[in-house]
C-alpha cells in the first residue's frame, strides 16, 4: 500500500510545490508574500472551465488560460502593487487581501459558487506501475513538475534576462546600474508566478472538483511548502511541497483523513518556532 | 467635539435608530450585528492599528468563543455569566498560544500563521462532530440568563449588546491611553528602537494578542447569543476579511474606526441580497483604495477635514500637508 500513498502524496506535493515555487520567487525577487496568488490561479482555471465548455480543445484551453495568467500577473503588478512599491508588510498584506477578495468575488458572480466537475487532460483508468494501480493525473502532475522545474532553471541560468533577474533580485540598485530594465524583470516575476501558481490549479482541479473555496487550502500548503524549504530557496520550495504531500498522505492512511489539513498548520507554527530558516534555507540577517 | 460629546451623541443614535423603525425586529437584528461585529474589529484594531501585528484568522477567536460558551451551556449546564468568562479565558488562553510564534515572526510570517490558524479552527470545529454537531451546527441556543434576569426579546438583547459594546469602547480608549497602550504604539513604529527605549516588546505582542483574542471572544459569545444557531461555516476566512476591512475603511488605530467600519460593511451585504460576490469585489477595491488616498481611514480622513477647517495654519496641519507632498512624491 506504500507506493500508490507515495505517489500520490508526490503529486499532491507536487501542486503544493508549484504554488510555492511562485510564491518564494515573488518573495525573493519583489518582497512581497502574494496571498492573492491561488485565486489569480483559480481565476484563470475557471477561464479555461468556460473555454473547454465552448467546445475549446483541452490544450488550446490550456495554453490560452496559461496566457492570460501571465497577463494577469503582469497588469497586478503594473495596476495594484507598484503604486505601494516600498510600503510595510503591513500594508502589502492588506493590498493583496484586497486583491483576493475582488478576485474571489468576481469569480463566484461570474461563474456561480456551485462545484463544477474539471474534466483530466488524459483519461482512462489507472495505469499499473509494479502491480500497484497509480493515477493518471497523478502521473501527469509529476511530469509537468519536472518540465516546469527544468525550464524554469533553464530560464534562470542559461538566458540573459534570466542572469538580469537574478541580478536583480541579488542588488536591485546595481543590476539597475548595470542597465537591467528592473521594471521588466519585477513584470516578469509576477507574470511567471501567476503561470506557475495556475499549472497548479490546472492540474490540481480534476483531483477535487472545481469550486471558489478550492484555491484557499492549497494557498495555504503552498506557504506551508515554502516555509518547510525556508521561503527563500526555489529547491527548498519543490522538496517542502512534496514532504508535506507525502506525509498528508500517511497521515490520512494511517490517521484519519479529517486531520489532514490541520497538519499543515501544525508544521508551520513547528518550523517556524524550531527552525525559522526552514530545512533547506539561508539564516538571514537583519540589518539595523 | 469633546470625546464624552462624542460618546453621548453616539449612544443617542443607537437608542433613537431602533426607535425610529418602530423597535422592529430586523432593526434590532441588524444594529445588533453591527455591534457584534464592531466589537471583533476593535479587538483587531488593537493589534493591528495599535501594536500593529497583523493576524488574518480573527475569526478563529470568534468561533472558540462562540463554541465554547453555546457547549458549557447545553453539555454542562453553566449560566450565561460564567460561561461567557471561561470562553474569554479560553480565548485569551489561545491567544498566548498564536501570539507566540508572533515573539519571532513579524509581517509576512506572522500573516501565514494567522491565517492557518483562522482556516484550521473551522476544520477542527467540523472535524470534532461528537461535540460540536460538526457541519450540522446547534441549533435553539438558549438566551443567555443573568441572575434572575432572562434576555428573551430582541430589544433586550440589543441593549446587552449595547452594553458589552460600551463596555468595549471604554476599555479600548483607556488602554490606549495606558502605559500599555503607548507602548503598544511605539513597538508598532519601530520595534528595534521601542527595544532601546527599555519596552519588553515580548510581553507587549503577547498582551497585545491575548486583549484581541479576548475581544473576539466576546463578540463570538454575543453572536451566538443573538443569532442562536452557529455554525463553522459562519467563521470563515471571509469574516476575519471583513474584520480587517472594516478597521481599513474605518480608519487603522481608532475606536470610532471600529465602528464606522462595522457600520458599513455589516450592511452592506443586505443592500447587496442575490448579490454576495459583489460585497466582497466591493470590500476589496474599497481597502485598496483607501489605503493608498487615505491611510487613515474614514476617521483619520475626517479628523484632517476638520483641522484644515477649524486651524488651516497650524503647525500640525503643515506637518500633515508636508507629509503629503512627500508620499506623492
Amino acid at each position: 500500500m506504500f507506493l500508490p500513498l507515495l505517489i500520490g502524496g508526490l503529486a499532491n506535493g507536487g501542486v503544493y510545490g508549484l504554488v510555492a515555487l511562485g510564491l518564494v520567487w515573488l518573495h525573493r525577487s519583489y518582497g512581497v508574500m502574494n496571498f492573492a496568488q491561488g485565486e489569480m490561479a483559480l481565476f484563470v482555471t475557471f477561464l479555461a472551465f468556460f473555454l473547454l465548455q465552448l467546445g475549446w480543445p483541452m490544450g488550446g484551453a490550456i495554453v490560452a488560460a496559461l496566457a492570460a495568467a501571465a497577463l494577469l500577473g503582469w497588469v497586478v503588478e503594473r495596476g495594484l502593487l507598484r503604486p505601494f512599491a516600498g510600503s510595510s508588510p503591513l500594508s502589502l498584506v492588506i493590498v493583496t487581501m484586497g486583491l483576493l477578495m475582488v478576485l474571489n468575488g468576481l469569480s463566484s458572480g461570474i461563474w456561480g459558487t456551485l462545484p463544477q466537475r474539471f474534466p483530466p487532460a488524459f483519461s482512462g483508468p489507472p495505469v499499473r506501475l509494479a502491480s500497484w494501480p497509480v493515477q493518471r493525473q497523478d502521473l501527469l502532475i509529476l511530469g509537468v513538475l519536472v518540465l516546469s522545474v527544468l525550464v524554469l532553471f533553464g530560464f534562470l541560468f542559461f538566458t540573459k534576462f534570466g542572469l538580469a533577474s537574478r541580478a536583480a533580485v541579488q542588488n536591485p540598485w546595481m543590476a539597475r546600474l548595470l542597465g537591467v530594465s528592473i521594471n521588466k524583470v519585477y513584470g516578469a516575476s509576477w507574470a511567471l508566478s501567476a503561470v506557475l501558481a495556475t499549472l497548479a490549479s490546472i492540474l490540481f482541479a480534476p483531483k477535487t472538483v472545481l469550486t471558489t473555496s478550492m484555491m484557499m487550502f492549497v494557498i495555504v500548503k503552498g506557504f506551508t511548502a515554502g516555509v518547510l524549504g525556508g521561503f527563500n530557496s526555489l529547491p527548498g520550495a519543490i522538496l517542502g511541497g512534496m514532504f508535506l504531500g507525502v506525509t498528508e498522505n500517511l497521515v490520512a492512511f494511517y490517521v484519519s483523513t479529517q486531520w489532514k489539513d490541520s497538519l499543515a498548520l501544525g508544521l508551520i507554527v513547528l518550523v517556524l518556532l524550531v527552525r525559522p530558516e526552514g530545512l533547506l534555507g539561508r539564516k538571514e540577517a537583519r540589518r539595523v | 467635539m469633546k470625546a464624552w460629546a462624542f460618546s453621548l451623541v453616539l449612544l443617542a443614535l443607537a437608542l433613537l435608530l431602533p426607535m425610529a423603525f418602530g423597535f422592529s425586529g430586523y432593526v434590532l437584528y441588524l444594529l445588533g450585528q453591527v455591534g457584534i461585529n464592531a466589537l471583533a474589529a476593535l479587538g483587531l484594531n488593537l493589534l493591528m492599528g495599535l501594536a500593529g501585528q497583523v493576524s488574518l484568522g480573527h475569526a478563529g477567536f470568534v468561533a472558540i468563543g462562540a463554541y465554547v460558551s453555546v457547549l458549557l451551556e447545553i453539555r454542562a449546564g453553566f449560566s450565561f455569566i460564567p460561561s461567557l468568562l471561561v470562553a474569554l479565558f479560553a480565548c485569551g488562553l489561545l491567544g498566548v498560544i498564536i501570539g507566540l510564534p508572533a515573539l519571532r515572526l513579524s509581517g509576512f510570517y506572522l500573516a501565514i500563521v494567522t491565517m492557518a490558524f483562522g482556516l484550521v479552527t473551522t476544520q477542527v470545529i467540523t472535524n470534532l462532530d461528537w461535540l460540536t454537531g460538526g457541519p450540522h451546527g446547534i441549533r435553539n441556543i438558549p438566551w443567555p440568563q443573568i441572575g434572575f434576569l432572562t434576555v428573551q426579546s430582541d430589544l433586550a438583547m440589543y441593549f446587552l449588546i449595547l452594553a458589552f459594546l460600551l463596555l468595549g469602547l471604554w476599555a479600548y480608549r483607556n488602554i490606549r491611553q495606558s502605559r500599555t497602550g503607548r507602548a503598544f504604539q511605539a513597538l508598532r513604529d519601530n520595534e528595534l528602537s521601542a527595544q532601546a527605549f527599555g519596552i519588553p516588546v515580548a510581553r507587549y505582542k503577547l498582551i497585545a494578542f491575548v486583549c484581541s483574542a479576548v475581544y473576539a471572544g466576546l463578540s463570538g459569545v454575543l453572536y451566538a447569543h443573538q443569532v442562536r444557531y452557529i455554525h463553522p461555516n459562519d467563521f470563515s476566512l471571509f469574516l476575519s476579511l471583513g474584520y480587517m476591512a472594516m478597521i481599513v475603511i474605518g480608519g487603522l488605530g481608532f475606536a470610532s474606526g471600529a465602528l464606522v467600519g462595522s457600520f458599513v460593511f455589516t450592511l452592506l451585504p443586505y443592500f447587496l441580497t442575490r448579490m454576495a460576490w459583489l460585497t466582497w469585489v466591493i470590500q476589496g477595491f474599497a481597502i485598496v483604495f483607501i489605503l493608498r488616498l487615505a491611510p487613515f481611514g474614514l476617521v483619520g480622513a475626517w479628523n484632517v477635514l476638520k483641522l484644515r477647517l477649524q486651524r488651516p495654519d497650524s503647525a500640525l496641519m503643515r506637518l500633515v500637508s508636508k507629509a503629503r507632498s512627500v508620499r506623492k512624491g
